[in-house]
Parts: C-alpha cells; structure tokens; sequence
C-alpha cells in the first residue's frame, strides 16, 4: 500500500540512493526539462526584457508565419532529403561493409581494416570540413588532378548548390562508414556457426549461406538501427551543414536548424525560431511512431 | 570444401581484399594528403602537384602556427573542457546508474521514466539557449561543460554494468556496516572498469570535439577550445586568430598557396592529439560500443 508515509520511509532509509540520483536528475531538469518548458515561448509573444510571464499570448500566430515563410518549403524539403539520404546511405553502406569484412579470412587484414575504417569516426566535423574544403577545393586534389586534366573546367563545389547534397553524404560516409559498421560485425558473430555447417552440408554455397542465414541472421539488428535511426531523418545534424554550407549554397543546404540558428541565435526571432523548432521535434517525434506502428503491423521487431 | 576452391569464390575473395584495401586507402588519405599539402611549397600546391607527397618541403607553415599564441590557449581550453567534462560525466552517469541497478531503490521506474522521455523529445536550441542565458552561464566556461555530463545512454548502459555484478557482495558489505557510497567505491568501480573506460572513452570524444556549445555559448576568444578557432581559420573569418589574418589579405600567389599549408597545418596539429592516442584507445573503443549496443 503505497501511503505518503510508507514513500518517506523508503527515502529516509535508502537517503543515500536519493541523493545520488538527485544529482543527475538536476542536470536533467536544468537542461532538458527547463528548456522543453521554454517551447512556451513558441506561443507567445516573447523577448528578453519582459520575459516568460510577462509577454503576450499568441497562440499558434508564428506556426502559421513559417508556413507563410517564403523559405518553409525549401527548408522542409532540404531537411527530409538530406536527412533522408544521410539515414539511407548509413544504414546500407555500414551493412554491405560489415558483410565483407565479415567474408575476410585473415584476421589480421580484417583487424587493421577495421581498425582505419573507425579512425575517422573519432575526428571532429570540424577538421572533416576543413580536409573536405581542401581536397574539393579549385586548387584541390579532385579539380586539379582529375576534373581539370579530363574536361578543362573548375567545378566549384562550394559555390554551385547542386553538390551539396553529394558532398554531405560522402562525408558522413566517410566519417560514420566504420563506426555505423561494428554493431553489424558484433551481430554477425552472434548467429549460430551450425547453421552455416547445416548449409554446407545441403551443398549451399557461400552467395546463398549469405541471403539465407547472414541476412536473416542480423535482421533484427538492422530493425532496431533504423527504428533508432528514423528520428534523426529530420534532425538533419546542425553542426554537419553548420561547418560545410555558405549563402551561395543555401537552396540545397540551408536546413530547418540553421534557419534557426540564423534567425534565433543570430537575429533574436525567439518566439518564431522556437516555433519551427518545435514543428521540427514533432516532425521527427512523429516519424518515430509511425515507424514504429509499420513495425509493429508487419510483426517485426520494434522499440516498445 | 571443394566448393571453396571454386573458381567464383576465388573472384569474389580477390574482389573483396582489393576493394578493402580501396576503402582503407580513401580512409586514410584525406589525412596524408592534409599532411602533404601543410609540408608543401605554395607554388607546388597551386599547380596542383601535391598528391601524397610533399613536394618542396618545408616546415613554414608549422612554425607560424606554433608560434602562435591562439593555438596554445585553445590547446588549454579544450583539454580542460575535455578532462573535466569526462569526470563530471561519470560523477552524474554513475550517481544515476548505482540507485537504479537496486531492487531496493522501488521508484526508480519513475526515474527512469523521466530520463528517457528526455531522449525522445527535447526543448530544441533556442529554448536551452535561453536556459543557459537566464542561469547566467552565457560566455562561461560552465557552459560547455555541465549541460552534456548528463546522457541518458550513458546511464543505460552503466546501469546495466552495475545490475550484472552480484548482490551478494555488497550485501555482505551492509552486513559488514558499509553505506551505499562506500559500496560504491569499494566494490562496484573496480568491478566495473571496462564500462567506466568506455564512458570516459565517449565522452571524452565528445567533449574533445565539442563544437556546437562553443559556437553558441562563448564570446570571449581567450576561452574557444580548439574546434572553433579551427572553424574561424577554415571558413577564412579569423577575426581572432592573427596569424591568419596576416595572410587572409594577401592577394599574391604565394599568400594564397601558404595560407592553405597554414590552414592544413593547424588541422594537423589539432588533430595529433587523438591520432597519436587512436591506436592504444581503439580497442577500448570497439570494446564499448559493443557492450553499449549488445546490452542497450
């Protein structure tokens, strides 16, 4: 029977297990439960000097500004589909790699593959954008050694918004390949080895041991990855665009959380980028459930 | 197995080494070719004769750099933030995993609740912007370090950590007379190494490489860490970092080619740290992430 009493009990017995835990639960509350109360200023009329309480209720009048927002659908469209080829391009590749590797039977060539292909993870975006801007550079190794040699022009690539897009990918492929990969390689140790004996011995050979029991055999891994996954479709990752895009390039890189940055942080608009911030927490709140009900409704594995 | 010896198989095995090999290499050369152009003589570079190595090297560009003042405070700044980002993240991820790894701590599903909702659905930037200004913590160095000590993955997975050692031990320690914090210290750190590595491993990535909390949160050039100064230098808007600025107006040939051994030159020596301590960490690394996903 769970009295008020019998709950003062249990903390003034185990204090020591109370107090712990307030520890992180202030740090959870300060920054991240604080700011979710702030998503109220979404709906109001804010600014720094009247504050929360003071300002005007408005209701839902900046969700509506940004569909008005000349730059909504452009926003909306580059967030998905960079968000969308990032997850695609993550999810694939990192699979297809752990599967090779998977296939190598020298176990010191697979460990030192392994052991490059994470290198990069562990490089800050920043760096990655400043080698990235170097070899795609007019004096960089792709247009003066390849793109110059076989057509005589300069592709500029920071400045012509049709690379981005190709630019974003490669890079967090390149960055997130290795990493993305070992939950994949850690899977596949898992499946039974009888199996793949059982195969061998009904004459499989190795293609069909692999569509037959390696895929299957990570199958619920791969489920849960991309349930984890499709939430950040359209958290496209600010710091990513933030370090590679420039005005030039805003029709295919401007996204809905640089916009943000751009007229929250840099022009003081609290109230309207608050406002698309939220559409965007919603947006990838709701991929995730719906995502999830697929999953659910195709009996495979899922999140809750 | 005579199919092994087949002559497919023997294609594929060739097929796959050769374009691991190819991987590899595309790994590795951003890197080299950033080391080649930051050794390199300008005029070579803007010819575009620098491939993989340096042609006409010289160590110019290093000089400048480690001449400069800007590069060791941000040097400074981002061990401090990194060291003591990382222990201020195991104090709260361990002060949150010890109570929720105990059957007798009953209202820890409340808790649990409470972290998690947190990995779903968050306030967005400009509300913990606010939040950060409205406690006063704006152009702080505090700012970068207190807001990212509390992740909730963390704590899942040193929970779990926690739950696999046995009870009995520390029920004998109550028996004994000890409290909880001494249970913790005694028994669960030592017991719990591995985990601990790999948290620290994390979050000292993470902190290492911090870039979005600086660019918000700081003013004052005297506190960037490392990553935003590196970010002002590429993006050529390196209103702090003089040594830049001297080269940035150079209209001439030579400026031009040196500033980009200058700007490759820094990336380097930013990067040194973690590429000299990659090979002894990476096991660690591989080790935590499979504890973290295999058990998470």
């Amino acid at each position: 029977m769970k009295t008020l009493s019998n709950v003062w009990l249990n903390i003034k017995k185990y204090y020591m297990l109370y107090l712990m835990i307030s520890v992180a639960l202030l740090f959870c509350i300060l920054f991240h439960y604080l700011p979710m109360f702030g998503l109220l200023i979404a709906f109001k009329k804010y600014d720094l000097i009247t504050g929360l309480k003071g300002t005007k209720w408005v209701g839902l009048k900046y969700f509506i500004d940004f569909f008005k927002d000349p730059y909504c659908f452009r926003l909306i469209r580059n967030t998905f589909l960079l968000g969308f080829l990032n997850v695609a391009a993550l999810y694939v590749v990192p699979v297809v790699f752990a599967l090779l590797l998977n296939e190598v039977k020298n176990k010191h060539f697979k460990k030192i593959a392994q052991s490059v292909s994470y290198f990069p993870y562990f490089i800050s975006v920043v760096v990655v954008a400043g080698l990235i801007f170097q070899i795609f550079s007019s004096d960089g190794i792709i247009n003066k050694n390849i793109i110059e040699p076989l057509s005589g022009h300069t592709i500029r690539f920071f400045v012509d918004p049709k690379w981005f897009r190709l630019i974003f990918v490669l890079s967090e492929l390149w960055q997130k390949v290795g990493y993305n990969s070992i939950i994949f390689l850690a899977a596949l140790t898992g499946i039974d080895l009888e199996l793949y004996e059982a195969a061998i011995i009904d004459g499989a050979n190795r293609w069909k041991q692999v569509l037959h029991i390696t895929i299957p055999g990570i199958y619920p891994t791969m489920m849960v990855v991309l349930l984890l996954n499709v939430g950040r479709i359209v958290r496209v990752s600010f710091e990513k665009v933030m370090v590679l895009y420039n005005p030039s390039i805003y029709e295919t890189a401007d996204v809905l959380s640089t916009y943000i940055y751009r007229r929250g942080i840099l022009g003081f608009e609290f109230s309207y980028t608050t406002a698309v911030g939220f559409f965007n927490s919603v947006l990838s709140f709701l991929l995730v459930i719906i995502a999830n009900a697929l999953c659910k409704k195709f009996e495979t594995e899922r999140l809750w | 197995m005579n199919y092994k010896l087949s002559k497919s198989y023997m294609a594929f095995q060739i097929f796959n080494y050769t374009l691991l090999i190819i991987t590899s290499f595309i790994m590795l050369y951003p890197i080299i070719y950033s080391v080649a152009i930051s050794l390199s003589d300008p005029l070579e570079i803007l010819k575009g004769n620098v491939t993989i190595i340096p042609k006409g090297v010289n160590i110019e560009a290093y000089k400048v750099v480690f001449a400069s003042p800007e590069i060791f405070v941000a040097y400074l700044n981002t061990i401090l933030y990194t060291v003591s980002g990382v222990l201020l993240t195991l104090l709260v991820t361990v002060f949150a995993a010890y109570p929720l790894a105990q059957s007798r701590f009953i209202y820890g599903k409340i808790f649990s609740v409470i972290f998690l909702i947190t990995m779903f659905f968050s306030g967005g930037m400009i509300p913990r912007y606010l939040v950060i200004d409205k406690l006063g913590l704006m152009d702080s160095r505090l700012s970068v370090i207190l807001p990212n000590a509390f992740q909730v993955f963390y704590i899942l997975i040193m929970r779990t950590s926690f739950k696999s050692i046995p009870s009995s031990l520390s029920e004998s320690a109550f028996i004994d007379g000890a409290n909880d914090m001494q249970i913790l210290v005694k028994i669960m750190f030592p017991l719990t190494k591995s985990m601990l590595a790999a948290i620290s491993l994390f979050s000292a990535i993470s902190y290492w490489n911090a870039y979005i909390d600086p660019l918000l949160f700081l003013t004052n050039s005297s506190k960037f860490p490392l990553t935003l100064l590196l970010n002002k230098i590429i993006h050529g808007t390196a209103d702090n970092a003089a040594f830049i600025n001297k080269y940035l107006d150079m209209g001439q040939v030579v400026g031009v080619g040196f500033l980009q051994s200058l700007k490759m030159a820094t990336l380097i020596v930013s990067l040194l740290p973690i590429a000299l301590v990659y090979p002894f960490i990476q096991k660690y690394f591989v080790k935590g992430v499979m504890l973290g996903s295999v058990k998470g």
